[in-house]
């Protein structure tokens, strides 16, 4: 199973336009999203400095709704950009069942990108 | 990372390889083709991540840049003899896989995401 084309099957896609907010430092990470064109920008709060971009077929978010956390950072739309919405419910469902040295694995990988 | 248990590794997955103290086991530019499992002895990293990261028995070398990156970024060297066991790009996804079908693409992304927080890897080559 290809991840990307999994979130890829999300109907709902969000077109956004240069200098809008996906999501905002401190908010609850709830969805994953998957950018089919375009550029994010993500910015580190209080400096509003850019720590990384992403670009088309690059998903968003997996480490922060598998830890369960916040947004640490703030999204900008770099452009115009379409993003596919993925809710992450789905995906914490089918993470819970899978076997506990899966979920363990994953939460370490995970804990390397804090 | 202890990505497997062991002693549950399917024998016919793998080629066993000795090395000697101070050999290189990893090298940075080498193709992520092959994976690295540490059955005995200890190896340290030097890697834009950390430095004199040591790995023992169980331990993936370089698992995150395995996943993410289609060359390694870090060098591992042997700290003293060292019995490694050396899996195959689709044998270690077929481990995975067959553990659930989540579980390769989830830790892929993860990874990849990984090496792009840390900025000294975001010029390596990724899968």
């Amino acid at each position: 199973m290809n991840i990307i084309n999994w979130a890829g099957q999300s109907k709902r896609i969000l077109r956004m336009v240069d200098g809008e907010a996906l999501f905002i430092a401190g908010t609850p990470a709830n969805q994953i999203y998957l950018l089919d064109r375009g550029e994010l920008s993500i910015i580190e709060s209080g400096t509003n400095h850019t720590i990384r971009t992403y670009l088309a077929n690059e998903l968003i978010g997996l480490p922060e709704v598998l830890s369960g956390e916040n947004w640490p950072a703030t999204a900008i739309v770099r452009g115009i950009t379409d993003i596919r919405v993925f809710p992450a419910h789905i995906l914490k469902q089918r993470v819970t069942e899978m076997p506990d040295d899966a979920k363990s694995l994953l939460q370490s990988i995970s804990r390397m990108c804090a | 990372m202890k990505a497997f248990d062991l002693t549950r590794i399917d024998q016919s997955r793998f080629t066993r390889q000795y090395f000697k103290r101070g050999a290189s086991i990893v090298a940075c530019g080498n193709a992520t083709d092959r994976a690295v499992i540490i059955e005995s002895g200890t190896v340290t990293q030097s890697s834009p991540w950390s430095d004199a990261k040591k790995y023992t028995s169980g331990d993936m070398i370089n698992f995150i840049e395995f996943l993410a990156l289609e060359q390694y970024a870090s060098n591992a060297q042997a700290a003293d003899d060292v019995v490694a066991l050396i899996f195959s790009r689709e044998d270690i996804k077929a481990m995975l896989d067959n553990n659930h079908n989540l579980t390769w693409p989830l830790s892929c992304m993860l990874a990849i995401d990984a090496t792009k927080r840390h900025p000294q890897q975001q010029n390596q080559g990724r899968n």
